[in-house]
């Protein structure tokens, strides 16, 4: 532990949960359904009251990567703002003040963070039941996602205002071997940008689900279950792959004129 | 130009050329200098809660810390015992001054320790006021300062102040002579930084905090005192005047002191 964290202040804090509540089902929103389920969403989510354990591996000055994307999004801006007349005319001028050079003052920190808490996800799906026949019935499910284990690398960094953070890798992954520096940016965790590649982030997870009463003996209801049991951990699997970890981040913007967004996470792909 | 036939008078009755006069050593100033330090250091010793006058100062100053910094505690202080050297004295024309203004350049150099130590924490704001704190030990120490002053005695007219709020010093700066200093932009200032970074676990020694410090006591000193910036000092009067006027005591007084 090198972080003292203030759990009791966030685990219970609603305004955080919902906006993380509401961040998921962003995510969910943006999927493809299998045919056995209709609809589906996060009905609550709860940090819990166990916080995670955090120890501080390494500070250095932030990637490359960081400054590229806050220079594309700068050049960006100003070109909408440009927009519609006398766009030649700036184009030049900008082109110089958009990128963003590193300070001295930025700062990156590469963390371990070690989870075993409580934290639990309530998810409502309806179940499409495809026998005897297509949509033979709907029926209202529960699912919850709890039990999550994870104990990765991370990286935070803090530059022009703006917090970047990106997963890693599982602390056990094999390109940890090596034991070059793992901020290297010719390391293979950079490189390597496929998801496959590399232990998944998530080391364990629980799901379970629940529907009406009397239908837990029937085998097909069941069997589907367990298709949306899985299908719902490929898809929270995903979301932490695809969003937040390496070469994908989250992006806090500190800066005042993004006011537009209350909670903005900036999720980008790459 | 009557500013140009005034200063070379001067050099002229000074017997000074600025071409072929040999710099000069300062041993003397070295000497009274070293003194003054010296009482300084020993009355801030006397005291020797020096430590705790400055943590006093720094928590009434709490409140202008920055967001993300906890309350400072100073757990070190080091004021050295050392004595700044200057030396290699002499007299030129002030660069782009067209002859018009005198300078004195001297080397100085200093080796020592003077340190400074504090315990603080790093604060998370996000995603709620103090969600996380990460402990931070340092202790900063200055080793060397190797420079070249430039010094001058002038009139407030031909500056202007970098800050620009402050109107008080309209009437102040107004008149009299000032003294005038700064160090060359080659100056040379080592650090020794020592962190101590995490609650449990600790990282030491991060070469990134040694020089994010450095980084900031540098830009401290540099928009202060390097050139092109000068600090500018007023002088007081030197006129002899009866407040001023002191007598070594008498050696009965003496007697009955001791």
């Amino acid at each position: 532990m090198s972080f003292e964290i203030n759990w009791e202040n966030l685990g219970e804090d609603r305004v955080i949960n919902d906006s993380l509540k509401e961040f998921l089902n962003s995510q969910l929103q943006a999927i493809d359904l299998p045919s056995y389920v209709s609809s589906l969403q996060v009905t609550d989510f709860r940090l819990g009251e166990i916080p995670p354990n955090i120890i501080l591996q390494e500070i250095s000055n932030p990637l490359n990567e960081f400054y590229e994307q806050i220079s594309n999004e700068k050049r960006a801006s100003s070109r909408r703002r440009e927009e519609p007349n006398a766009k030649e005319e700036f184009a030049e001028n900008t082109e110089q003040v958009c990128d963003s050079l590193p300070s001295e003052s930025d700062l990156q920190f590469l963390v371990e963070i070690d989870y075993k808490g409580d934290m639990q996800i309530d998810v409502s799906a309806e179940l499409a039941l495809n026998y005897p026949s297509p949509s033979f019935m709907t029926l209202p499910v529960k699912l919850s996602i709890s039990d999550l284990g994870m104990h990765v690398l991370c990286l935070v960094a803090y530059l022009s205002n703006q917090l970047f953070i990106s997963f890693l890798c599982d602390v056990a992954d094999p390109v940890l071997d090596a034991r070059e520096s793992i901020i290297d940016p010719g390391n293979s965790i950079f490189l390597g940008k496929k998801g496959l590649e590399r232990i998944s982030l998530i080391r364990s997870i629980k799901i379970e689900s629940e529907i009406g009463e009397q239908n837990n003996v029937e085998g097909s209801v069941l069997r589907s279950v367990g298709k949306l049991e899985q299908f719902l951990l490929e898809a929270f699997r995903n979301i932490v792959k695809t969003e937040a970890a390496w070469p994908s981040w989250i992006n806090l913007d500190f800066n005042e004129d993004s006011s537009d967004d209350d909670h903005d996470y900036d999720e980008l792909q790459r | 130009n009557r500013k140009f036939c005034q200063i070379n008078a001067i050099l002229e009755k000074t017997y000074y050329n600025v071409d072929t006069h040999s710099s000069e050593s300062l041993d003397w100033f070295n000497v009274l200098i070293a003194q003054t330090i010296q009482q300084f250091r020993e009355e801030a010793l006397q005291k020797d809660n020096i430590v705790h006058s400055l943590n006093d100062f720094v928590s009434r100053r709490s409140a202008e810390l920055p967001q993300y910094l906890d309350a400072i505690k100073i757990t070190e202080l080091d004021i050295g015992e050392d004595f700044p050297i200057f030396s290699n004295c002499r007299i030129q024309y002030s660069p782009n001054s067209n002859k018009q203004r005198l300078e004195a350049k001297i080397d100085i150099d200093l080796s020592d320790r003077l340190a400074l130590g504090i315990e603080t924490k790093l604060l998370v704001n996000y995603p709620k006021p103090f969600a996380a704190a990460l402990p931070v030990q340092l202790t900063v120490s200055i080793v060397r300062f190797q420079a070249c002053l430039t010094v001058s005695l002038t009139t407030a007219e031909e500056f202007v102040p970098t800050s620009g709020n402050n109107t008080s010093c309209d009437t102040d700066y107004g008149s009299g002579y000032f003294l005038m200093f700064s160090f060359s932009p080659e100056y040379r200032l080592e650090f020794d930084v020592k962190s101590l970074i995490g609650a449990r676990s600790k990282l030491q020694n991060i070469p990134k905090i040694g020089s994010l410090i450095e980084y900031q006591i540098k830009k401290w000193f540099v928009e202060r005192c390097v050139e092109p910036r000068f600090q500018f000092i007023k002088l007081p009067s030197l006129w002899p005047r009866s407040k001023n006027t002191r007598e070594e005591k008498s050696e009965n007084d003496d007697i009955s002191v001791t």
